[in-house]
């Protein structure tokens, strides 16, 4: 497994970023309460170039847990807030991209 | 500290009792300080190496190991000052006057994201961010707001902003005080205007080389107290206590705030200054984290090495040059968002470190900050907290109650010469923007992130709820929200600026800004001059931006 | 889970020079070496020749900002560029890297652009495979520009000149002046060499360059290096490297270099396909117990007949040459 940090970037550069990679899973950080907007856009944005079948999505964070049904209704696979255990994250991702 | 003959005697006693103690049994754990110093079972007049009249002292006298007054509290109890800052000025000012008929006798104004990288509200790439983690001041505008109906003049006012915008920030703040016909040459307050905040504490957005951060911050530095603007105002506050919430430890958190301080008081002398003539005015804020006692032992060593450092290093004549004042906040990133109301105690035994250390100013984190910015029920708790310290505990009775303490003394000898070693080590890489831009800081922050993460997964370091008797992330708290109209408010009031301002006017301010930063001056007074004629904060930045080029940090993975 | 791309279709959509079928081509061909005969056998038409560009340089050199400027300068005239950043794999999480795309936030978003990250390490068949293969992808796919970006001479595990055409090496004062310079080789590789000055003085070490290179070359080339001073962040210098970029680019195709140049990119990759291909002969002729046995021997006091014994070995290896038809 290979993990590319693409430090802070704003919506149309993490979806460029994505597919020029063309990487598997793409993972969002945020800690400033504007997840949900932010995840839309993105979501929003992959859809619009019809690549977001091509990726799991995880989003990580400050995230309260009333949030996670919102998320996962955008299309997020898995949301991960304060507390998590990374291998859990790993497990995760790796059971989900096989086959 | 004792009579060698007694020592003997005592010396002999100790084999005795080690005897003894050698047929008991011990946890099997590991005895160790939180930053990896291993603890003895006891502690005895054998331990305590230091001299008491030279290391240890009276209160107000150097080194100052006992407190920095001679009256310390019995004179004044520290400022408690909560945090604040979200949604837009008027609901921060809301919330000011809130705390304050509550008792708070400071005021903090954290900035949000979009205040903190430079960028306006009506900019796409950060929209969704206005008065989401703190409060949007990007004009003159928003700080008459800010302030509205609050005695500015006797409560003395946090501005937590770092240093890529602290420079137009606190010039519009100054220039608001001006305007309502306060003499800024008495202004109290502090500016937070640390680059390690935004550097390794954070990942900056679109913000300049650390070489350029270093020269504003000390541009606000120079322009307040040697230049005697307003002389009264603490115009930095080196913020350990951000990057300890990132994973480094005690020893690295004193270790990156004095180096980062002797980088900014070299570049100042390197200006022609005196050490005498502005270090006084240098401030300090520290993590009040997990492990209680060296904690304590922290804040008693931080003030002997500052007293030293000082006047050995820098040959200060001045005695108050050699204080070390500081303000501690309560360690966020040991707070849970599972069963948040345990925060409340974490957060009380946090808060008494500082009473038992000798703190300025104390900051109580809200038991619902691990998930949200604090609601009005939780910040009032956290301002009990310490207002029960302060008024029922009888704690501020007497001065640094712990001196004397075998075991006390010999932890703050021992931080004293971790940490001096860990300055000789970052000073090895060079100054403060120096360590950063070659990516050695980041590095560091890495390996202690990793060590403490690592801990905690392998339960080594227990986390009540996480990793011991843990509890599912459920909806136990109740979560504060931001005003999501905030985006729409803030937006419209930077429109009606940009109609009512002299914007040709503006443009040859922003010239002569623009000449200021390719000339490297002092960009305090043109700042004065075109934050009062309306320029926003992002606007401002994008000149800095032009001239100075936006830096990458070497963020280590 | 979609790795399991249809190649055909890919192929369809790259020629109408859909990026999302590049990024996938690529990833096929880093992946599955197997597949490239299969990719590459339906370019057979395309005659592009991209130009290539190496730039090396140590990390916190400023390489990628220096990319960023100098790429958008391309783009403003209408260039197309591919670029291939390789980076550092994380010593500390083994997997992990940072991506210099990160740095090139200005031109990641023009259409006529593809930036692909390389972490440094776990390519089959090594990072040097993975490196040429998307050359020839980008050259399928029209690109006027290929920018390689790597680490450091003689810390990268490949040599970057020997695919490209001009190599730029990047350095910065004050990173231990004396040992990048002297460091082995750094005089033959670079066709243009660059301090990039940041905030930090520079003056010193191009007077040493200057000399270092005054004595070394004049090579056969004719092409003396130059050194020029940048300062990645604010943009000074970047003019003048694209000019001295352009220079040797015309010095190689003025004096037929060029041709040279391209013949040696190919030759490499040929020498290094067969030993690969001879590799894995041998390694079917001698197991590992063999190689062992031979190693423990040497520990064991014998260090002195390591030739013997390795020529032992081969005595028992019978090859049998057969030129094919």
């Amino acid at each position: 497994m290979e993990v590319i940090f693409g430090g802070f970037q704003n919506v149309e550069q993490i979806v460029e970023s994505a597919i020029s990679e063309d990487v598997d899973v793409i993972g969002l950080s945020m800690h400033s309460g504007a997840h949900l907007v932010y995840t839309e856009r993105v979501i929003n944005l992959l859809k619009e170039k019809g690549v977001k079948d091509h990726f799991l999505i995880l989003v990580g964070g400050v995230i309260p847990v009333m949030d996670f049904p919102t998320l996962k209704k955008m299309g997020v696979a898995n949301v991960y807030g304060p507390g998590t255990v990374v291998a859990d994250v790993v497990n995760f991702i790796v059971e989900n991209t096989k086959k | 500290m004792f009579d060698e003959n007694y020592l003997e005697k005592i010396k002999e006693k100790k084999q005795e009792w080690d005897k003894k103690f050698e047929n008991t049994k011990e946890r099997e754990i590991k005895f160790i300080t939180d930053s990896g110093i291993p603890i003895k079972n006891l502690y005895t007049p054998l331990d305590v190496k230091s001299n008491y009249l030279e290391d240890v002292g009276f209160p107000g006298n150097t080194p100052y190991t006992r407190g920095v007054y001679p009256n310390m509290y019995r004179g004044q109890l520290w400022t408690m000052r909560l945090f604040s800052g979200h949604g837009t000025p008027e609901e921060t000012n809301k919330r000011w006057k809130f705390l304050y008929s509550h008792g708070e006798t400071g005021f903090s104004a954290a900035v949000d994201a979009l205040t903190f990288n430079g960028i306006d509200p009506t900019n796409p790439d950060g929209d969704a961010e206005v008065g989401t983690s703190g409060v949007p001041l990007y004009c003159i505008d928003s700080m008459f707001a800010l302030t509205e109906g609050l005695p500015i003049d006797k409560v003395s006012v946090a501005l937590i902003v770092e240093p890529f915008t602290s420079a137009p920030v606190c010039a519009m703040y100054y220039n608001m005080a001006k305007m309502r016909g306060l003499d800024i040459k008495a202004l109290m307050g502090t500016t937070q205007n640390d680059i390690l905040t935004m550097t390794v504490g954070y990942v900056p957005y679109k913000n300049v080389n650390p070489y350029h951060i270093l020269r504003l911050a000390c541009d606000l530095i120079e322009w307040c107290v040697p230049q005697k603007n307003v002389p009264r105002w603490h115009p930095i506050n080196f913020t350990g206590y951000n990057y300890r919430e990132g994973g480094i430890d005690a020893i690295q958190e004193l270790g990156f705030v004095f180096a980062s301080a002797c980088s900014h008081i070299d570049n100042l002398i390197d200006r022609g200054w005196k050490v005498d003539d502005f270090v006084s005015r240098l401030a300090f804020h520290l993590s009040a984290h997990k492990d209680f006692f060296e904690e304590i032992a922290k804040y008693r060593a931080a003030r002997r090495i500052w007293s030293k450092l000082i006047k050995d290093r820098y040959e200060a004549k001045n005695p108050r040059s050699m204080e070390f004042r500081f303000h501690v906040q309560t360690a966020g990133s040991s707070l849970t968002a599972q069963s948040p109301n345990v925060n409340i105690i974490r957060t009380t035994i946090q808060a008494l470190e500082a009473a038992l250390g000798g703190v300025q100013s104390l900051h109580t984190n809200s038991y619902d900050e691990a998930i949200c910015l604090p609601s009005e029920e939780a910040v009032l708790l956290a301002l009990r907290t310490q207002q029960v310290i302060q008024d029922e505990t009888r704690v501020p009775n007497t001065i640094d109650p712990l001196a004397g303490s075998y075991f006390i003394e010999w932890l703050t000898d021992e931080l004293e010469e971790k940490v001096l070693s860990y300055i000789d080590k970052i000073e090895k890489v060079g100054n403060i923007a120096r360590a950063l831009d070659t990516g050695w800081l980041y590095k560091e922050m890495r390996d202690a992130f990793m060590r403490r993460q690592n801990r905690i997964e392998k339960g080594e370091e227990i986390v009540l709820g996480v990793n011991k008797f843990p509890v599912p992330y459920d909806q136990t708290t109740t979560v504060f929200r931001t005003n999501k109209e905030a985006v729409k408010i803030e937006q419209e009031r930077i429109i009606n600026l940009r109609k009512r301002r002299d914007n040709k006017k503006l443009e040859t301010l922003f010239d002569k800004l623009r000449k200021v930063c390719e000339k490297e001056e002092n960009v305090m007074p043109i700042m004065m001059e075109i934050t009062k004629e309306g320029a926003t904060v992002g606007e401002i930045c994008d000149v800095y931006r032009e001239v100075w080029g936006i830096w990458e940090p070497p963020i280590a993975i | 889970m979609k790795r399991n791309y249809d190649i055909d279709l890919l192929i369809e959509k790259f020629k109408k020079k859909d990026k999302i079928a590049l990024a996938r081509l690529i990833t096929l061909v880093e992946n599955n070496p197997e597949t490239t005969t299969n990719i590459f056998n339906n370019f057979d038409s395309s005659e592009n020749d991209s130009y290539i560009i190496g730039i090396t340089g140590s990390p916190g050199v400023g390489k990628s900002t220096l990319v960023n400027a100098f790429s958008k300068i391309l783009l403003e005239n209408g260039k197309s560029i591919g670029i291939i950043s390789v980076d550092p794999t994380s010593p500390f999480t083994g997997g992990a890297f940072l991506g210099d795309r990160v740095r090139m936030t200005d031109i990641s978003l023009h259409p006529n652009i593809f930036i692909r990250s390389l972490a440094s390490r776990g390519y089959k068949g090594g990072i040097s495979r993975a490196v040429f293969d998307i050359t020839l992808l980008y050259e399928a796919f029209g690109m006027d520009f290929i920018i390689i970006e790597t680490v450091g001479v003689g810390q990268s595990e490949f040599d970057i000149y020997n695919l490209a055409y001009t190599t730029v090496v990047i350095m910065v004062p004050g990173y231990g002046d004396s040992i990048q310079i002297q460091k082995a080789g750094i005089i033959e590789v670079g066709d243009v060499y660059v301090v990039n000055k940041k905030d930090l003085g520079g003056e010193d070490i191009v007077v040493q360059m200057e000399m270092m290179l005054d004595d070394a070359t004049i090579t056969q080339s004719g092409w003396r290096a130059p050194v020029i001073m940048t300062n990645s962040i604010t943009g000074e210098g970047v003019n003048s490297l694209i000019e001295k970029i352009m220079d040797h680019k015309e010095h190689l195709e003025l004096s037929e270099l060029l041709k040279e140049k391209k013949k040696h990119r190919f030759a490499y990759k040929i020498e290094e396909l067969l030993s690969s291909k001879i590799g894995k002969v041998l390694e079917s002729l001698i197991s590992e117990d063999d190689l062992n046995k031979i190693s423990n021997s040497v520990l064991q006091g014998k260090k002195f007949k390591i030739y013997d014994m390795v020529h032992d070995l081969f005595s028992n290896v019978k090859f049998e040459m057969k030129k094919s038809d």
